[in-house]
């Protein structure tokens, strides 16, 4: 079966059980949006499917093949990941950043896809400007665009070619602009368009709405809700998990269900945060 | 963020692409080698030098033979020590500031050059069970600093390692304390050595170039060049982990079996170094530190620049040790702490006021 599959994944983490019986397939050419409160295992779901993580109980495969019996070069054509905080503290040039997405394909040889993915990439993220200058001097903003076109250049295929790949990306909006958020969601669904399977760990319950064929809800490690955006997205889901009482909105020119908070949030951890004083 | 030109940055940059510094580095280093043949207590012309080192090539007979002799067998060894040195350390620097993904790492901080003198000061006190087997001081000297260091650059990666990082300050304090148990086991090693043992322990804690003979180095010398010459193979992958652990396994890496390769090559390179020519530190942060400046941090072109670099500022070095204060020879290890220490306090700093971002 070509997909990325998790079945009955349990996953413990120093004794706490992070995830608990969580079953999801991404397809190729689907956005599935996950989303859920801080802390509820989004990372960590992940990370299992990326292969970087183990699951304690059930399986996560891809395309059939059990993760862990797939070399980590193998693994490295045809799923990427973005993690959620990038590291690198070096001054590369942008474009030394992007070209390491092409290094899973080094044995290829293949000077002009890899010219072709580097430059498709950045283009498509909004840095082709910024080719040479220093990683370590752009903005919050502008680094996670560099870790996204390098993460799109690992995932880029010649056209027409229809060997399944998936990427995986955890919080790729977290410190974008406005408009950078929405290129970035639009950038996944015409990956999907192409072919991708793609899963991106999203906080903004409008992106979700708005961009995925398929949101996962995930409630202190269990997937509570998982279907496409109008069914999951209900007021009462939204209560129950976010703690958050949201109005529904229909957007006629989307046809998509916008959520609109209409009181404050009662979280059970903190008092109310002051969102009106921001 | 720091919003210094990007512009003045970009310029440099282009000005200079690596591979065009390469030549400059390796003129410098050949013309240190050529002044450290030529000069000292006898000073020969560059053109002796070059009929002499052709008819040894050609093998036609000496028009100096004591020249030649000088050249060959006194001063050539010399040179060729202070090559392979300087470069094995530099190189080694830079790996490690590779894989703890921190530009402060450096083989005398981190404490590798302390558990390879600890390892090496252990063998020469007790030379005498060891020669009782019967295989030559010169032979297990570079083993058991290589495995000293092995051991010390383990321990420091298991301490300092906090949740996937390596923070400046753990890194720094690891290397404190590896660096004090070493010095504690040297300290213990000269306690039962008698006085001709001391003599050549004293030699390690100064660093020098000098015990330098072709029987005494040249299986440092194998060592070291199989350090060096594994070194083109590990530059992507530097470059991947400098992207971080998580990210370098994504790209297909298997990250902690390159890490041990990384680190056995590392310590085979420090321990050969340390066997021959004693605790020679700075020159691993040094090197790397001003070429990343002036050519980035691309591996592929950082790390044969480190080990030209490096070799070039330790035959310069020699050649002052040599000729700054004759007939005494300084030793190198302090001429380089000298330098060297000032601008570790410099990068300190620095680091510090730009926060992670060296």
């Amino acid at each position: 079966m070509v997909a990325l599959a998790a079945d009955k994944l349990c996953v413990s983490l120093s004794g706490r059980q992070v995830l608990t019986d969580v079953s999801l397939t991404v397809i190729p050419s689907e956005v599935m949006v996950i989303v859920g409160p801080n802390g509820a295992g989004k990372s960590t779901l992940l990370r299992v499917l990326s292969g970087e993580m183990e699951p304690g109980q059930g399986s996560a495969t891809i395309n059939g093949t059990a993760i862990h019996d797939v070399s980590a070069a193998e693994l490295a054509r045809q799923r990427s990941l973005m993690p959620q905080h990038a590291s690198l503290t070096f001054p590369f040039k942008v474009r030394d950043v992007v070209a390491m997405g092409r290094e899973p394909f080094r044995d290829e040889n293949n000077y002009h896809a890899d010219e072709e993915a580097i430059a498709w990439s950045m283009r498509a993220t909004d840095i082709a400007a910024l080719a040479s200058r220093s990683y370590t001097r752009l903005s919050g903003g502008e680094q996670q665009r560099v870790q996204l076109a390098r993460v799109l250049a690992q995932s880029w295929r010649h056209e027409g070619s229809t060997s399944p790949r998936y990427l995986l990306l955890d919080e790729p909006t977290a410190s974008l602009d406005l408009a950078h958020q929405h290129a970035t969601l639009h950038l996944a669904r015409e990956l999907a368009q192409q072919g991708a399977g793609v899963v991106a760990v999203v906080h903004d319950l409008n992106l979700a709405a708005l961009y995925a064929d398929c949101v996962a809800v995930l409630s202190e490690g269990h997937l509570t809700a998982l279907g496409a955006p109008e069914d999951v997205l209900m007021p009462e889901m939204i209560q129950d998990v976010f703690g958050l009482q949201v109005r529904r909105i229909h957007d006629a020119d989307s046809g998509r269900h916008l959520v609109l908070p209409t009181g404050h949030a009662q979280t059970n951890a903190s008092p109310t945060p002051r969102i009106a004083a921001q | 963020m720091t919003v210094a030109s990007p512009v003045a940055e970009q310029s440099m940059r282009s000005a200079l692409p690596g591979v065009l510094f390469l030549p400059v580095l390796a003129c410098i280093a050949l013309a240190g080698a050529a002044t450290g043949l030529t000069t000292g207590s006898a000073d020969l012309s560059l053109g002796t030098l070059a009929s002499e080192l052709w008819g040894a090539i050609t093998g036609t007979q000496a028009e100096d033979p004591v020249a030649r002799t000088i050249f060959l067998d006194v001063r050539g060894p010399r040179v060729a020590l202070g090559f392979a040195v300087g470069a094995s350390l530099a190189v080694a620097g830079a790996v490690l500031q590779a894989l703890f993904r921190n530009p402060l790492a450096e083989p005398s901080i981190i404490g590798v050059s302390a558990g390879a003198g600890a390892a090496a000061v252990a063998t020469i006190a007790l030379g005498g069970v060891i020669s009782f087997i019967g295989v030559g001081l010169v032979y297990i000297l570079p083993v058991t600093a290589f495995l000293g260091g092995l051991v010390a650059t383990l321990a420091v990666m298991a301490i300092a390692r906090v949740g996937g990082q390596t923070p400046v300050l753990t890194m720094l304090l690891a290397g404190i304390a590896v660096t004090a148990i070493g010095g504690a086991f040297m300290g213990l090693m000269m306690f039962i050595s008698n006085d001709e043992q001391l003599r050549a322990i004293n030699f390690w804690m100064l660093g020098s170039l000098g015990s330098a003979t072709w029987a005494a180095i040249v299986p440092a010398l194998i060592l070291m060049g199989l350090m060096l010459s594994a070194v083109p193979m590990l530059t992507r992958n530097l470059n991947l982990i400098l992207l971080g652990e998580r990210e370098a396994a994504s790209l297909g890496l298997s990250v902690d079996r390159f890490k041990n390769t990384a680190v056995i090559l590392v310590a085979a390179g420090v321990g050969a170094a340390v066997a021959v020519s004693g605790m020679i530190g700075f020159v691993g942060i040094v090197v790397p530190h001003l070429l990343r400046l002036v050519i980035g941090p691309d591996h592929r072109v950082l790390l044969p620049a480190s080990a030209i670099g490096g070799a070039a500022l330790l035959l310069w070095a020699d050649v002052a040790a040599r000729n700054l204060a004759p007939p005494a020879e300084l030793p190198i290890g302090i001429l380089t702490a000298l330098l060297g220490a000032p601008f570790f306090l410099w990068l300190l700093r620095r680091a510090g006021r730009d926060g992670a971002a060296w």
